[in-house]
């Protein structure tokens, strides 16, 4: 089975408070999590703790709801989870495994600000900035198994592309921020970054067979 | 603004890379609901879940990811 679908199955179970359920997704989805947020944050005790509060942010997003009250005081209508609530916004389907690799970028990056500023590190935020959006368990099961043809597509990127775009995904780095740091005028980045993401799209479009291209 | 021009945006704008100016912008249209927005923005998640997954898994040993795992069930039992 599938990383992305069991996913899907084991939230099945967290939603019913089955915290060895939590374990299990942990197991199948930590390493490759961590692999991101250490590439974020270098450092092994930093990244294991981004992880972490993904997944504590993942139990929380799919706590039933008090059938008394709903969240912000109003009252609740239903025992949906927070998570599947969330997805009345978003497509049926949405994935979970795609949730918790964007919370624990959002996670990463936000230890990694606070490293640079010396500032406080947050504490457990909700982010629902892609909630709404999140792409089908089904498609990311696509792109996990053709991962190898992904990774063939970024590599025909050029190199600078490709460093643009590392360090938009691993530094969170914003274009003007990166014209900055690369000595180079902000159109220029700007028309750079968005060349690339412009290739990755309609090659992306040819892997899910949304669009016809030779890769 | 129409859509067409913030196609080119979205996988940008989930990033959180695009300047305020710009994201407030594309911020704005997409609370319009426009549902043509909408897809894009869910394709545009794809790739940024393609970009993150580029860095290979980083695997522990069997005793690390053990208390990983035990540090992590002990916290929802503090919750």
């Amino acid at each position: 089975m599938s990383d992305a679908a069991l996913a899907e199955d084991l939230l099945v179970r967290i939603r019913k408070r089955d915290r060895e359920a939590l374990g299990e997704l942990y197991d199948r989805c930590a390493p490759r999590l961590r692999g991101m947020t250490l590439r974020i944050l270098s450092e092994r005790d930093s990244a294991d703790r981004a992880v972490r509060e993904a997944f504590l942010h993942l139990w929380e997003a799919a706590a039933p709801i008090s059938p008394r009250a709903g969240r912000n005081g109003a009252p609740a209508v239903s025992s949906r989870s927070a998570l599947s609530d969330a997805r009345l916004d978003g497509p049926p389907g949405a994935s979970a495994a795609a949730w918790l690799t964007l919370q624990a970028r959002t996670m990463a990056l936000a230890r990694l600000r606070a490293v640079r500023t010396g500032g406080a590190v947050p504490g457990l935020e909700p982010s629902g900035q892609f909630v709404s959006w999140l792409p089908r368990t089904e498609e990311v099961e696509i792109v996990d198994r053709r991962r190898d043809l992904l990774q063939k597509i970024l590599n025909q990127l050029s190199r600078p592309q490709r460093e643009l775009l590392e360090k938009v995904v691993f530094e969170g780095c914003r274009e003007t921020e990166l014209a900055e740091k690369q000595g180079e005028p902000v159109a220029k980045v700007k028309s750079d970054l968005r060349a690339a993401m412009r290739f990755l799209r309609h090659r992306l479009r040819a892997v899910m067979g949304t669009w016809g291209a030779n890769i | 603004m129409g859509c067409q021009h913030l196609e080119e945006l979205y996988e940008l704008y989930l990033l959180g890379a695009l300047d305020p100016e710009d994201a407030d912008r594309v911020g704005e249209h997409v609370r319009t609901q426009c549902p043509s927005c909408y897809e894009g923005l869910r394709e545009a998640a794809l790739a940024v879940y393609l970009l993150c997954q580029t860095t290979p898994p980083a695997r522990s040993s069997a005793r690390a990811d053990s208390q990983q795992r035990a540090d992590l069930l002990r916290r929802l039992r503090s919750k």
